[in-house]
């Protein structure tokens, strides 16, 4: 979609009026993505939805009893009711925050030990960079979903250990990304000249190389919450998801068996997984464009 | 070239060692041993847990218990599922082909309806057939596949008669005692759901793929040089930019293949289709360390030969790469 769409670069003399930084470029050209602006506005609306759950929510969401069984969306009960009675309405709103919350951690232990990996077998080159890019091979030769199966199934199945072993199963590919970063950019002439005046190595990665790395890395990052949302909701569709407070995979789950008495606990949870993703993917594919106009 | 296979397959065989160690690792640190599991639902005594335990080897120290292991594999034997006390390549061996089947299929379908798309996306790029391929695309990697075919179960199978939603074929149907047509009919109202699942998923990625690799081979210098010799349009895409732009779709083809392996975990489990899959995770919910390492095993060994056979095809279609 976005691909589609011609990147023309306007001069930007006409609005000199105020301090052109490299963020507020990013947002001017951001702002010309349409689906990307949409996209950030149903996130921001979730979240905020995920942050006030327990004050909307109207019931409990693991009470039940609350309602007839199976109760069709109607007035009394927004998006229906469950086998056991229970709020689905309230049960959705909490499953935002399971959901977005399990994304959001995933990604970042993902990014984060990517980073690390990738910025150390990148810089140093040589012997570091060969055991950690096998390291990585290694990680990366095993199916990651079966991977993750075999992990997620031996360990307790809380919420903290399912955002981890998602983290901790696919941070290869970002250690992939950053290490060719690190590769070309080591080689800058800036980072010659920061370390002819005596700079550290810890000096140079973080505050010469890691911020001119920074554009695919949050791309990457962006990409990597909607993934681990949809990896955290298919483990939840075998019966491994986190169940409490349900994440909306979980809810999808629960409804699984029943899906010609209540289709309803189906359809909406799947319907959100599949908008936020999609959301993730064009905010991602926006930021692709405004981060580097020259990517293309 | 010889040189260059031997040094990818000593390169492979390591990969190997260092995955079979990661999945051994990986199952030693679980807390709740396999003595326990079963000791717990036949309620058994701390005397009959530890039998139990030394029947199969389970209280010898770690690196024993791996280099058994490896030893045992070396030989082309996995062991014997600890539940089923069958052995574990057999069981394997008799679930594979329904997976292949399914996966073979599906690679056929996604590759035939992919490529057209993406060529044509690339060719008349910014039109409106290229505008809907695209948002198609985005739309459909960011489908779950468990809920597109939830989907579909609701709206056609439900709907629509002689649609099974579970099962590979109908119980009983020999393929020996009924007509090649019967058992196609048969065999295609069972796969049709899975495949279109699959096919839909797999669709996308290969799409974007194959339209940003055909856009790159287009706007080389030597498509310039064959419009500016007079060459027809004809001859400029399909022979000289679609040649080239195919180059990365050979790589993709190995990852497709292990990637839809453990895609298929999903697929398998919704439609009971009676592949490795549902093995899979019949054997990660009874902690059957045997077969989960062989899985696992197998997994990357497919990934591996898929790269491999992926790098030798790179040089077989590019006389520009020389090893």
């Amino acid at each position: 979609m976005t691909t589609a769409q011609p990147q023309v670069t306007k001069p930007y003399t006409g609005m000199s009026t105020k301090e052109e930084t490299f963020w507020s470029l990013t947002w001017y050209r951001f702002r010309r993505h349409k689906m990307a602006m949409i996209s950030l506005a149903i996130l921001l609306i979730l979240y905020t939805i995920a942050l006030i759950a327990p004050y909307i929510a109207p019931h409990d969401p693991m009470d039940i009893h609350i309602g007839p069984r199976f109760a069709p969306p109607g007035r009394e009960f927004p998006a229906g009711t469950d086998r056991l009675g229970r709020d689905l309405y309230s049960r959705l709103l909490w499953g935002a925050r399971t959901s977005l919350s399990v994304g959001f951690v995933a990604a970042g232990v993902s990014i984060v030990i990517g980073t690390i990996v990738g910025a150390a077998a990148g810089y140093f080159g040589g012997v570091v960079d060969d055991v950690l890019m096998r390291i990585c091979e290694v990680i990366m030769a095993i199916p990651t979903f079966f991977l993750l199966l075999t992990v997620v199934a031996i360990f307790e199945r809380s919420m903290l250990n399912i955002m981890l072993v998602i983290g901790f199963t696919t941070w290869p590919s970002a250690a992939r990304l950053v290490r060719g970063q690190f590769l070309s950019l080591r080689e800058m002439d800036y980072v010659e000249a920061a370390r002819s005046i005596g700079a550290k190595n810890s000096r140079i990665t973080m505050w010469h190389i890691l911020p001119n790395a920074m554009a695919p890395i949050i791309v990457s990052t962006t990409l990597r919450i909607g993934g681990a949302i949809l990896t955290e909701s298919s483990l939840a569709f075998i019966g491994l998801g986190v169940t409490s407070p349900p994440s909306w995979g979980s809810l999808l789950e629960g409804g699984r068996h029943t899906l010609t008495v209540a289709p309803w606990m189906v359809m909406i949870p799947g319907a959100l997984i599949f908008v936020t993703i999609l959301a993730y993917n064009f905010v991602g594919d926006g930021l692709r464009d405004a981060l580097d106009p020259r990517l293309k | 070239m010889g040189r260059y296979i031997v040094g990818r397959l000593i390169q492979a065989l390591f990969l190997l060692v260092g995955v079979s160690l990661l999945t051994f690792t990986i199952i030693q640190m679980a807390p709740g041993s396999f003595a326990e599991l079963v000791g717990e639902s036949q309620d058994a005594t701390v005397e009959e847990k530890a039998n139990l335990s030394a029947m199969y080897g389970l209280d010898q120290p770690v690196h024993v218990q791996y280099w058994r292991w490896v030893q045992q594999v070396a030989r082309g034997n996995f062991g014997r599922s600890l539940i089923s006390g069958r052995p574990v390549l057999d069981m394997i061996k008799e679930r594979l082909p329904a997976t292949i089947f399914l996966n073979l299929i599906s690679i056929f379908f996604i590759y035939l309806i992919a490529l057209p798309i993406g060529i044509i996306s690339a060719v008349k790029q910014y039109s409106w057939f290229d505008h809907i391929a695209t948002f198609t695309a985005f739309l459909g990697q960011a489908m779950p596949t468990f809920f597109f075919a939830m989907l579909l179960i609701y709206y056609v199978a439900l709907r629509v008669e002689g649609i099974p939603i579970a099962g590979m074929a109908t119980i009983g149907l020999d393929y020996k005692d009924v007509t090649f047509m019967t058992w196609f009919i048969d065999r295609a109202r069972y796969i049709i759901l899975p495949l279109t699942v699959i096919v839909l998923g797999g669709l996308a990625g290969l799409v974007r793929f194959m339209r940003a690799s055909m856009l790159d081979a287009i706007n080389q210098d030597y498509i310039r040089t064959a419009r500016a010799k007079g060459l027809s349009e004809r001859v400029v895409i399909y022979k000289h930019a679609l040649r080239n732009s195919l180059l990365p779709i050979v790589t993709a083809l190995g990852f497709t293949f292990s990637g839809l392996l453990g895609g298929s975990i999903v697929i398998e489990s919704i439609f009971a289709w009676p592949g490795v899959g549902l093995l899979a995770i019949q054997a990660i919910f009874t902690r059957d360390y045997q077969v989960i390492m062989a899985f696992n095993m197998i997994g990357a060994i497919m990934l591996v030969l898929g790269m491999l056979i992926a790098d030798i095809l790179y040089v077989v279609v590019d006389p520009r790469i020389k090893y």
